[in-house]
């Protein structure tokens, strides 16, 4: 159904020439989007900015006449770039060493400094979540993407398979491995 | 960290993250920036009529892409019904091939049960049951063809389930009574009556070169053969008392009839078989064992006679309409003969010890006493010798 609104919202926008239906998309779609790139970024503002970002070439793709099947995995897929763009560019400004682009993320990082600007939750959650992607940055990374889109944002396996390029068949093995290496990790 | 702790946390910071929630006034602002920038680089022109049938296409296809939306539960459930029944049929036409003692034999049987089951009146399922005895004597046939190591065994297990079939349909002849027609009753009966002395008939001919634990296995299921042809004889001539103008007295003296000359051709077969006894000759080398044979031979030959006897006067009494002693007289001369052909297989060496002589019993029709046949020396030596032998393992 959720599919079904985002298809007729791309049809009303393309071909009705409908700015509000782009509008509707945004309303739609931009707490998940926001949440997705929130705990993986040090900052408010820099979540702000890739979430916004995220729509951006939204328009850019769809201006381009590109198809999207799955608009809301196309959109978790823009944002996860964007946060990995984001960990590589800073890297290469302040010539730190590289970093995993996926999901090891600079978590653990001094806090202080680059939660100014968030709530206590947010920096309690990105504690706990360091704490865990420690025992889970143990594991290969596609267990790691598939874990954490999976168990922190929540999305459906045909989600993830979109947005990770790969067969629905294949997350749902990759996920069910995943929780097995966490068990034999202890 | 175990893994329910971790798991734990990851519930927690999924929680947290669920409560997070952007900036109000930050979220307004991109939207209206974002709506700006979308106005301002929408084209103006319409779009083309190929654009707007892909577009549409694209929307409704999920609706119409049938072939994409079926084929998974099409395949599915085609893979489910060739599991099911394409499975199924091919054990069931491949037990329908199986004989006593093969894996799939039961599975036939069950099948018939199936079959049985479904079939829609008792007179249907007497004749069903009636075609499963034909192939349980073709089975026997088959068995006895066959060179197989277990055939004793197999063979025994036919005539179990052959027997078992005989009683089945004794039963249901029973239970058709005061509910099929008339007419029912009769081609029921008639019917009952020839196949089971087909199958009497065929079982006595695949008798021959059987050990005496097969031969009595195997006259045991044609008396319930018979017993079940007498069953269906009953029914008819009571059918006859109450409907005369379906069933007539002729109809009832001709299954009697069938039945008489089927016991008599069976027991004439099974003597003629057996090693003809020369009571004088035993008598003569005076041994006990051969004093104790020629006694149980006599009286053995007695039944057969007075089996005879019963049997002709069946047709007699049948034709002054006397149905129920014509009856009465079957019963007794077909018990008489059976019991005689009992013993004499009890007392029978294995084949190929004995001299075979010619059958010594009266025809049918005759009421004259059994006259014995005359022997050679060499012959009654060794009739006596396997008279010995058998006696010693009766005792």
């Amino acid at each position: 159904m959720t599919q079904l609104i985002d298809r007729y919202l791309l049809y009303r926008l393309k071909i009705k020439r409908d700015p509000d239906a782009f509008a509707k998309i945004y309303d739609r779609h931009i707490e998940s989007i926001y949440r997705f790139v929130i705990i993986k970024l040090p900052r408010k503002e820099d979540a702000q900015d890739i979430t916004a970002e995220t729509f951006t070439r939204l328009w850019q793709h769809l201006q381009n006449q590109k198809e999207i099947t799955n608009l809301r995995a196309f959109l978790y897929q823009i944002a996860r770039n964007l946060v990995a763009d984001f960990y590589r560019n800073r890297d290469v400004i302040s010539e730190a060493q590289t970093e995993d682009v996926t999901f090891g993320l600079d978590l653990t990082s001094n806090v202080t400094q680059t939660d100014m600007g968030r709530g206590k939750d947010q920096i309690e959650a990105r504690t706990e979540l360091a704490l865990v992607l420690k025992q889970v940055d143990k594991l290969k990374d596609d267990f790691r993407d598939v874990l954490a889109l999976r168990l922190i944002d929540g999305l459906k396996f045909s989600d993830i398979a979109t947005i990770l390029n790969k067969d629905v068949g294949h997350v749902r093995v990759i996920y069910h491995r995943a929780l097995k290496a966490i068990k034999d990790l202890n | 960290m175990s893994y329910y702790q971790l798991l734990k946390k990851i519930r927690k910071i999924k929680a947290i993250v669920q409560r997070s929630k952007p900036d109000p006034v930050w979220l307004l602002s991109t939207r209206s920036t974002l709506l700006m920038q979308v106005k301002n680089t929408l084209p103006v022109e319409a779009p083309r009529k190929k654009e707007v049938a892909g577009e549409l296409y694209k929307f409704v296809s999920p609706f119409f892409n049938f072939s994409k939306m079926i084929r998974k539960p099409v395949f599915a459930g085609l893979a489910v019904i060739v599991t099911l029944f394409g499975g199924s049929l091919f054990s069931v036409s491949a037990a329908e091939q199986s004989l006593p003692g093969d894996f799939l034999y039961s599975v036939k049987l069950a099948t018939e049960q199936a079959r049985l089951a479904m079939a829609k009146d008792s007179k249907d399922k007497v004749k069903l049951k009636t075609e499963f005895t034909e192939r349980r004597v073709d089975e026997m046939k088959k068995v006895i063809a066959a060179p197989d190591a277990n055939k004793k065994e197999k063979v025994i297990q036919t005539a179990e389930v052959l027997k078992r079939d005989m009683d089945t349909i004794k039963q249901q002849l029973g239970d058709m009574q005061g509910k099929a027609g008339a007419q029912d009753i009769k081609d029921t009966a008639k019917m009952i009556d020839q196949k089971t002395s087909a199958v009497v008939q065929a079982l006595q001919d695949s008798k021959l070169e059987m050990s005496p634990e097969e031969k009595a296995k195997i006259t045991e299921a044609q008396e319930a053969a018979s017993s079940a042809s007498v069953k269906a004889i009953e029914i008819l001539a009571d059918t006859h008392k109450t409907d005369g103008d379906v069933v007539s007295q002729q109809d009832v003296a001709d299954v009697l009839k069938t039945h008489g000359e089927m016991v008599s051709k069976t027991m004439s077969q099974s003597f003629g078989s057996m090693p003809a006894i020369d009571a004088a000759s035993s008598t003569t080398l005076g041994s006990a064992s051969g004093t104790a044979m020629t006694t149980t031979t006599s009286s053995n030959l007695q039944k057969v006679t007075e089996a005879q006897k019963s049997l002709s006067e069946v047709d007699q009494l049948a034709d002054e309409n006397k149905m129920d002693e014509a009856i009465a007289k079957l019963k007794v001369g077909t018990q008489q003969a059976f019991d005689a052909q009992k013993t004499l297989e009890q007392q029978a060496p294995t084949t190929g010890t004995a001299v075979i002589n010619e059958p010594a019993l009266p025809s049918a029709s005759s009421t004259e006493p059994v006259q014995n046949t005359t022997t050679t020396p060499d012959a009654s030596t060794s009739t006596l010798e396997s008279s010995e032998v058998d006696t010693g393992q009766g005792g």
